[in-house]
């Protein structure tokens, strides 16, 4: 793309197109394009350039007819529900309310990612081995993480279901998994869950 | 029409009807669409009418509501560089001529249909390929023609930040219009 010769800054060039500088500058300027076809073709396309927007002004563009009383009844309802239907400045279209309980939970999982990692909170009754998968009860895994979720709703769920698919990968016994008094990971999950 | 100006909801309609249409073409010019501008205008109108205990009565509504609206399109654009959007002009799955969709044109009258297609289609394409800011800018400055002070003040940023990101995006313009070889553009 050609620009201008450079011995004026385009961003000059492009403001004097729109009248924005001083006395001098602009009669400084206009000398200059007299000698320098580069400078006088770049002020050229930004002239016409700006004469094809403003033309755009002169295309008929109007909202559907229902579109307007639509917006209305939208703007006044969303201010009747107040903050929840607010839309934060960040852009989400989540509630402030509904993003602020999201990123307590996200700390909240972090604090207890943590406590879990630095062995603090032993969540099994049953050290965990991939070594040991045969001798692996998984039974006593699921029951031992069913007592914990109850207790703690933003237990790893995720941490429960990489310990099962090791176990049935190494042809460890599933006995009691699926036994009426043990709990099932779909009962886990659902009574870890939280409700609004 | 008479509104009582201790009703808020009348006084903001009214307010609104008066510059509708430039608001509407100002969002579909932002947008690049008739259903992205109605749903700018729409998140607009929402952010504006929530906070229209805030105007100051007496002060210019426009200039006020176009702040809300270009915050609104600058934010709504950060939101989709996350999301994946399906282009119209992509070609239709399965359709092995590759011809893209196709939204008939209801404009019956044939100097506006040539205007839109000769003019305000390639001019348009070159807008939408524009970052947010810089055509956001360029529409405020050379579609709208405000002045420099009137778009600081809109954009919330010094005069000199106007200038040398007009001069961009006027330039990035110009170097789509070379690229597609518009008309008097070589």
């Amino acid at each position: 793309m050609n620009g201008g010769c450079g011995k004026i800054r385009e961003e000059v060039l492009s403001a004097y197109v729109d009248g924005m500088a001083d006395g001098a500058t602009l009669r400084a300027i206009a000398a200059h394009l007299l000698d320098c076809d580069a400078c006088k073709a770049l002020v050229a396309d930004f002239r016409h350039q700006q004469g094809l927007l403003r033309q755009l002004k002169a295309e008929p563009l109007s909202a559907p007819p229902e579109f307007w009383a639509n917006a209305y009844r939208v703007a006044r309802l969303s201010k009747s529900r107040g903050s929840q239907s607010a839309r934060p400045r960040f852009g989400f279209s989540w509630s402030v309310p509904q993003f602020a309980g999201i990123a307590l939970a996200a700390v909240v999982g972090a604090v207890i990612g943590s406590q879990v990692q630095f062995g603090r909170v032993d969540i099994t009754s049953v050290p965990v081995s991939r070594q040991a998968g045969p001798s692996l009860d998984v039974s006593t895994l699921v029951r031992a993480h069913a007592d914990y979720a109850s207790q703690q709703p933003l237990a790893d769920n995720a941490h429960l279901t990489m310990v099962l698919s090791d176990a049935s990968a190494q042809g460890s016994p599933s006995d009691g998994l699926l036994a009426a008094d043990a709990p099932t990971l779909g009962s886990v999950m659902n009574a870890s869950a939280t409700s609004d | 029409m008479s509104v009582d100006p201790t009703d808020d909801s009348a006084l903001f309609e009214s307010l609104v009807a008066r510059h509708q249409d430039r608001l509407y073409r100002v969002a579909y010019r932002m947008a690049g669409s008739h259903d992205e501008a109605q749903d700018l205008l729409q998140d607009a109108l929402v952010e504006a009418y929530q906070a229209f205990h805030h105007f100051r009565r007496g002060t210019y509504f426009d200039k006020w509501i176009y702040k809300i609206m270009s915050h609104t399109f600058i934010d709504g654009t950060r939101v989709k560089k996350r999301l994946r959007f399906e282009s119209l002009d992509d070609p239709v799955a399965g359709d092995e001529t590759g011809s893209a969709r196709e939204i008939p044109d209801s404009e019956s009258d044939p100097s506006v249909r040539m205007m839109r297609e000769e003019l305000a289609e390639p001019v348009q394409d070159a807008l939408n390929a524009l970052p947010p800011e810089f055509r956001l800018i360029l529409i405020l400055a050379d579609v709208e023609e405000m002045s420099y002070e009137e778009i600081s003040e809109m954009i919330g940023c010094p005069i000199g930040t106007v200038r040398s990101r007009l001069h961009r995006a006027r330039a990035q313009m110009r170097a789509c219009l070379i690229k597609s070889k518009y008309r008097d553009f070589n």
